[in-house]
């Protein structure tokens, strides 16, 4: 995986937890200050009815009276002070139930009070199972929750002084309250997967965006390191010699023949390299893509003013330059045009010998304009083709260097097509000759 | 009868500064820009003293060319811009005398190919300047036939400067070479030397003084 993608994943899981942490934390609090309230709610009641019941409690009149005497007294009493949703326990028994549900086992209730762990559990009577036990703790109003068959229930418990061992246990239907935290929970959650699903997507794409701008510039800057390299090996041997036939000038008692010969040598090698510079600038601004305007020209305004140029040329080396050019108009910056087509004719007649011809097409064809440089010269070894647009590259080394040659040309003619949007085809046969193909996709206008 | 060298150089320029300078150093140099045309000189020229060969040459290398030496008990310096050890272990171990990495100093060239060609006992028996002779074997240095007396160190500094003959000598490079590194002496001590020879020699004109330099000693042609 790479570092980007680690660092997306990274940034993702800090949110995801942050939002859950902070989240989760302050539901939980509110839910918790919820549940005491209500617990406060209903055990003041409970006291209130404990009160009520031991206020009007006779346990001397209770005791005289018979068994069925003692149940509807105490069924009186309880219905009168304590009602709806009370149990009344006398140890592990119950006395009265006004609830509609049953005490299953009262061991597994974990209520709190006077600091007393006391057990019990509820199960109802309809319809039976206990789910887990949910143990609440508050400082005052201790309660238990119990989740009964999509009901929530709130158990609290009061000891009663009078008549004694007798408990009141409290149950009351807090469902609704639940059900509002609960959806509060999914509001909260369905609000943070949303958010994490946005965040995640602007990150992602964000970042995506980000290491593509990065790579293209780690490529360009690598590009440029490798023309630097390029570029320092190409300056050495002028250099050297530059120093070579200068050290010699100081140190040496040289005859004025060898004098003047090792001046020439060392102007030559500095026009060299000043050609070289003048190149290296070229094709250094080709890659500031500001400095290139796009106009409509006729290509035959192109081509007579490459003609213009080059003929003389070819005709000094005995070459016949010949021109076919039909008639279109092209987007293009002309300058830069001129500059590949005179390149292209300076490796053409270059490469061939006196009293051939080297041709120049520009021509239309399946919506593509094509600009062709055609010669028959000694051409280029199938294996070196793809090197020739290099910087730097030559394919004869010492025949280059004695024209003065940079091996920088087919490197511009390449970032020029580039420029326009085109690719260069090269097409090379040893001993046949060489043909060099530029082709942009369809801009041209009648 | 001067040295004969032979350059084997595909770069004209460097060919023809090497040949410029030991021209002036007093050798006669023939040149070769490949492999094949150093063969042909070899066979053509059978009193070549040394070598001097490129290693990255168009069509037979320096390495192959090593045959062809061999065959002819040419003693070869490498001249090249590789330089990486293993270029250099290789080149010396095929037998060449030795290998120089390019750009070279004319001063060190000239002393590297003086040590060759002493070893393989081709050094010149007798070095010779306007009416001043000098025989290397017994020491002894003439002037118009006869014999003139001459300190251990001005005889050394007078061959250093035969040696390097036409090229301009620094003080320094004198002190370190004729009176080794280890002399706490100063470049006046050069000078009162250069001064007892010329006079001595009557080389007054020929031993010149380069300002910011050295010394040169210069062959009237």
């Amino acid at each position: 995986m790479k570092l980007w993608k680690k660092t997306v994943l990274l940034m993702l899981v800090t949110l995801l937890l942050s939002m859950l942490l902070t989240g989760g934390m302050t539901l939980y609090a509110t839910g918790r200050r919820n549940l005491a309230n209500t617990a406060q709610n209903y055990g003041k009641q409970m006291q209130v009815s404990a009160a009520l019941l031991e206020q009007f409690w006779d346990s001397a009149k209770y005791r005289q009276m018979s068994e069925t005497g003692k149940a509807s007294y105490r069924n009186f009493q309880f219905r009168q002070c304590c009602g709806r949703g009370y149990i009344l326990l006398s140890g592990k028994e119950t006395l009265e139930n006004l609830t509609d549900y049953e005490i299953d086992n009262l061991e597994d209730l974990h209520l709190e009070e006077e600091q007393k762990a006391f057990d019990g559990s509820v199960e109802t009577e309809k319809a039976g199972s206990s789910s887990g036990l949910n143990l609440e703790t508050a400082k005052k109003y201790d309660y238990q929750i119990q989740h009964l068959n999509q009901k929530d229930l709130m158990l609290q418990r009061i000891y009663l002084t009078q008549p004694e061992q007798w408990i009141l246990l409290s149950v009351q239907d807090i469902t609704d309250i639940m059900k509002e935290m609960r959806t509060q929970v999914l509001w909260y959650a369905g609000s943070c997967v949303l958010i994490f699903c946005v965040a995640g997507c602007f990150i992602y794409f964000m970042m995506r965006r980000y290491m593509k701008r990065m790579e293209e510039l780690q490529e360009v800057s690598r590009k440029q390191e490798q023309l630097m390299g390029a570029l320092a090996h190409e300056m050495k041997t002028p250099m050297a010699s530059i120093i070579g036939f200068s050290d010699s000038l100081m140190r040496v008692h040289l005859g004025e023949g060898q004098k003047l010969r090792a001046l020439k040598h060392i102007n030559r090698e500095g026009k060299r390299l000043e050609g070289l510079s003048a190149k290296m600038l070229q094709l250094l601004g080709l890659y500031e893509n500001d400095a290139i305007k796009m106009k409509i020209y006729p290509v035959t305004e192109l081509a007579q003013r490459v003609m213009e140029i080059q003929q003389e040329k070819a005709e000094n080396q005995g070459i016949h330059l010949v021109c076919r050019c039909e008639k279109f108009r092209f987007q293009m910056d002309i300058d830069l045009m001129e500059n590949l087509l005179i390149n292209l004719l300076d490796n053409a007649i270059q490469a061939s010998s006196p009293g051939v011809s080297v041709q120049l097409r520009i021509f239309q064809e399946d919506q593509e304009c094509i600009f062709e440089v055609k010669d028959s010269g000694v051409g280029i070894p199938e294996a070196e083709i793809p090197k020739v647009t290099e910087a730097f590259y030559m394919a004869d080394k010492s025949r280059s260097r004695k024209n003065g040659g940079a091996g920088l040309g087919l490197s511009i003619c390449q970032q020029i097509v580039r420029l326009h949007g085109g690719c260069l085809h090269i097409s090379s046969e040893e001993g046949v000759g060489t043909s060099v193909r530029a082709e942009f996709p369809g801009k041209s206008e009648r | 009868m001067k040295t004969k060298l032979l350059v084997i150089e595909d770069d004209t320029a460097l060919a023809e500064l090497m040949c410029m300078n030991l021209e002036a150093a007093g050798y006669e140099v023939i040149y070769a820009c490949d492999g094949e045309a150093a063969v042909l000189l070899m066979q053509q020229h059978g009193d070549i003293a040394l070598a001097l060969a490129d290693i990255m040459l168009p069509g037979r290398d320096g390495f192959s060319l090593m045959e062809e030496f061999r065959w002819r008990k040419l003693p070869i310096i490498y001249l090249t811009a590789k330089g990486d050890v293993a270029s250099k272990v290789k080149g010396l171990k095929i037998g060449a005398e030795d290998y120089m990495v390019k750009p070279v100093e004319v001063l060190e060239l000239l002393v590297r190919i003086e040590k060759v060609l002493e070893r393989t006992g081709r050094a010149r028996k007798a070095q010779e300047i306007g009416n001043v002779k000098v025989d290397l074997k017994r020491h002894q240095v003439y002037k118009n036939g006869e014999m003139v007396r001459l300190k251990p160190m001005e005889y050394e500094l007078l061959v250093l400067l035969l040696q390097n003959r036409n090229v301009a000598v620094s003080r320094e490079y004198i002190l370190n070479h004729v009176w080794g590194t280890d002399f706490m002496g100063e470049t006046r001590t050069v000078d009162v030397h250069i001064g007892q020879l010329r006079k001595k020699l009557g080389l007054g004109e020929a031993i010149k003084t380069i300002p910011k330099l050295g010394y040169r000693l210069e062959e009237n042609e």
